[in-house]
């Protein structure tokens, strides 16, 4: 299994409709792919709060409004923050059927109020448990960043670090939401609070954005790169359902299905996209993941080594952070970024002799986690 | 809620009444203590949550078992907290709450049970009294607000003149002036009108919440809720049990008061309550020791402000009351208690005899 195309629109606060996005993003991925839209078979369209948001469901078929006359079978997934990988997966699954599938994410966030636009994100959280106390998605966050520092001593200045590190990586990525803005340690630090003890600068901001894959089950070209390992997790959704609140144990579950389908082990990453939607979740990845041990991401983080020149790269293109999280798109851009880099083509953000890439995609609290593995041996 | 299988001990956090494991029967734990494990404070605002800041908290009961609670008040890492009955959290889900009358205090409580997510009826006989109340409440809100935020608030406040509208009322207020007959037949309707379930409560600060409980067909569902003016800002609710109201009905009148970001104190069903009886006493002393005139009113006042650290002296405070209500509390204290402590004196019955009311005529013991 190959990805064979890849596409996706700037993030940011974007005059495009919906529709216009996801086209965007699917002409750029076919247009990077050998493969023609007619020779793809099916295709999986993910998106979180089209309907809130924008009063929009039923996307399958406005895909297929876009597809003229090839009334292909087009199915919608939703599993909040983690709807493109979860769709990527599903596609994989299809291509036991077909030769070819596309698989496109979007998002319209900048629509809807600050104030809508939590409620609809708090979606992800459960119903009762979560929503009715107010528990917006910061504040989940905000709990995970106050067990990790009580146990791990993880502080407030380690997610600056890692704010700091993914607004600088976005500066070298034109598409990026952020790619524009000079970020300084200071700015982060004096940030205003949203949720104790994270601030404005721990949160990845409101995008809209599409990307779009095209995988395949054959080899078409010399640029493809190989999908090894594909997993997907699930657990309770909302935090206060769990025992341990320091990490995801479903993005671990996840990562150690992909690592033995892929036949290898953290120490043979050489990039790695995960999913910071809060910058505390950058460092409960590299734990998940296995990149660190438990408590040591902080290390990590303090040395650098996650940074472009660093032993493991992450989040090259500016992560959620400051590449944008256009919710439905997010784990189909980690898949365009990992990509790019395994290709060589990410210009002066490359991550060389980059041969392994990981991404990591989480929804809501770690509820859904799904891991893909890709390679290209030089 | 915590819900585990008799059998294997699987866990849900939803009613499943049977183990999809092993067929065997769930029961719902029930813990009665938490300790606070995370805390975050959350400065945005956002739909039904639109008063900042406000916390959550993680905490763990004796099960090991955690739960996401929000809360207006600080609290500590460690702190024991009790569990929140069953009771309250049923109906924490969306309260509708019916207001009775849409006054001064009708429109406070209805304002901040809207801003605390609960959806409400405005009930008015007077359409323009609702119009107007709602009006007020737009104006309260567009100072402290963002518009965005406000519209929010505002869309869950229904002004209407029809009682059967209640009908779906978790919690009805009432909030009308201070006579017996007419709170009674309006209660009367009322209980004809909600359902079985509907608690209700009355802002008198006088009369006998007793009394007034005995015309309905369940009168341990009456319970006094005695806000302060005014009412956003005033921290105080007197919760008031009568000989009648049930201990359920207290408790979820408990509830409602820390959902709505004040402090309940309880008190017996007694002239006064608490709060009126200490202060009109207060007050007539005050305007006693005025008539003697060996000192001015302003000295007076300022005496009570500087040496018992009062926001307000006694007597520019009756002016703002109203002379003849302070006088018509102190005539139901000194029925209710057959005390001449509470006699009013003199000057206070002379004053209102000449038409000098405080503020709203004009002149009490200042000038206006």
């Amino acid at each position: 299994m190959y990805v064979t195309g890849i596409g996706r629109t700037k993030f940011g606060t974007l005059t495009e409709t919906m529709p216009e996005l996801i086209y965007q993003a699917m002409y750029n991925a076919i247009n990077d792919s050998p493969i023609s839209i007619e020779d793809i078979g099916a295709v999986y369209v993910s998106n979180f709060i089209g309907g809130p948001s924008e009063k929009q469901l039923h996307l399958n078929s406005v895909v297929s409004s876009l597809l003229p006359e090839l009334r292909l079978p087009i199915i919608r997934v939703e599993t909040a923050c983690a709807s493109g990988s979860s769709a990527l997966y599903q596609a994989i699954i299809a291509l036991s059927r077909f030769e070819n599938v596309l698989i496109v994410g979007v998002e319209k966030m900048s629509n809807a109020t600050s104030s809508e636009c939590s409620q609809n994100l708090g979606m992800a959280g459960d119903r009762m448990a979560d929503q009715m106390q107010g528990l917006i998605f910061p504040a989940h966050y905000a709990l995970v960043a106050q067990q990790h520092m009580q146990k791990y001593g993880t502080t407030h200045e380690d997610l600056e670090l890692v704010a700091f590190k993914n607004h600088n990586n976005s500066r070298l990525n034109p598409l990026a939401h952020f790619s524009h803005k000079d970020v300084t340690l200071e700015m982060i630090k004096n940030a205003p609070v949203i949720a104790s003890p994270l601030n404005l600068f721990d949160c990845s901001p409101i995008s809209d954005g599409a990307a779009a894959v095209v995988i395949s089950k054959n080899k078409k070209s010399d640029r493809d790169v190989k999908i090894t390992g594909s997993a997907l997790a699930t657990d309770h959704i909302s935090l206060s359902h769990r025992k341990v609140h320091t990490s995801l144990e479903a993005a671990k579950v996840a990562s150690k299905q992909a690592y033995e389908l892929a036949g290898i082990t953290p120490k043979d990453l050489d990039i790695v996209e995960v999913h910071d939607c809060f910058t505390i979740n950058e460092l409960v990845a590299m734990e998940d993941l296995g990149i660190c041990k438990p408590g040591e991401s902080k290390d990590w983080v303090r040395e650098e080594r996650t940074s472009i020149k660093g032993d493991i790269p992450i989040n090259t293109d500016g992560g959620l952070k400051a590449d944008g999280h256009p919710i439905g798109a997010t784990g189909l851009a980690q898949v365009f970024e990992v990509t790019t880099q395994l290709r060589g083509e990410a210009g002066e953000r490359q991550v060389d002799g980059a041969e392994i890439g990981l991404t990591h995609n989480i929804g809501g609290v770690g509820g859904t986690a799904v891991v893909h593995i890709l390679e290209r041996r030089g | 809620m915590v819900y585990e299988c008799e059998d294997c001990q699987k866990q849900w956090y939803y009613n499943v009444m049977k183990c999809i494991f092993c067929q065997g029967n769930v029961v719902e734990l029930a813990p009665s203590k938490s300790t606070v494990r995370g805390i975050t404070k959350i400065e945005i605002p956002s739909p039904g949550h639109t008063r900042v800041p406000y916390c959550d908290l993680l905490l763990e009961d004796e099960y090991g078992n955690f739960e996401i609670r929000k809360s207006f008040s600080d609290h500590e890492l460690g702190e024991m907290l009790e569990a929140m009955p069953k009771e309250a959290k049923k109906v924490a889900k969306s309260r509708t709450v019916g207001i009775v009358g849409a006054g001064t205090m009708g429109s406070g409580i209805a304002q901040i049970c809207a801003q605390t997510g609960y959806h409400v009826l405005m009930i008015d006989r007077h359409e323009e009294t609702a119009r107007r109340a709602l009006i007020k409440i737009d104006k309260a809100l567009s100072k402290t607000t963002k518009d965005e935020v406000k519209q929010e608030i505002l869309s869950r406040i229904k002004a209407t003149t029809n009682l059967y509208e209640m009908e779906h009322a978790d919690l009805v207020i009432e909030v009308l002036t201070e006579d017996m007959e007419l709170k009674k037949e309006v209660f009367r309707e009322l209980d004809n009108e909600c359902s079985k379930d509907t608690i209700f409560a009355t802002n008198t600060s006088s009369l006998s919440v007793t009394e007034l409980s005995e015309v309905l067909k369940d009168p341990g569902r009456l319970v006094g809720l005695h806000f302060f003016n005014p009412v956003p800002r005033m921290k105080l609710v007197e919760i008031i049990k009568s000989k009648n109201t049930s201990d359920e009905t207290v408790e979820y009148a408990k509830e409602v008061a820390f959902e709505l970001d004040k402090t309940p104190v309880i008190t017996g069903d007694a002239p006064g309550f608490i709060v009126n009886r200490l202060l009109l006493i207060f007050l007539n002393e005050a305007i006693d020791k005025y008539s003697d005139g060996t000192s001015t009113a302003a000295d007076i006042d300022k005496a009570v402000t500087l040496g018992l650290n009062h926001p307000m002296g006694p007597l520019a405070l009756s002016d703002l009351i109203g002379l003849d209500v302070c006088k018509a509390i102190l005539d139901v204290l000194y029925e209710g208690y057959k005390d001449p402590k509470y006699k009013p004196c003199k000057t206070l019955c002379e004053m209102v005899e000449k038409g000098i009311l405080g503020r709203k005529s004009g002149e009490g013991f200042y000038k206006y």
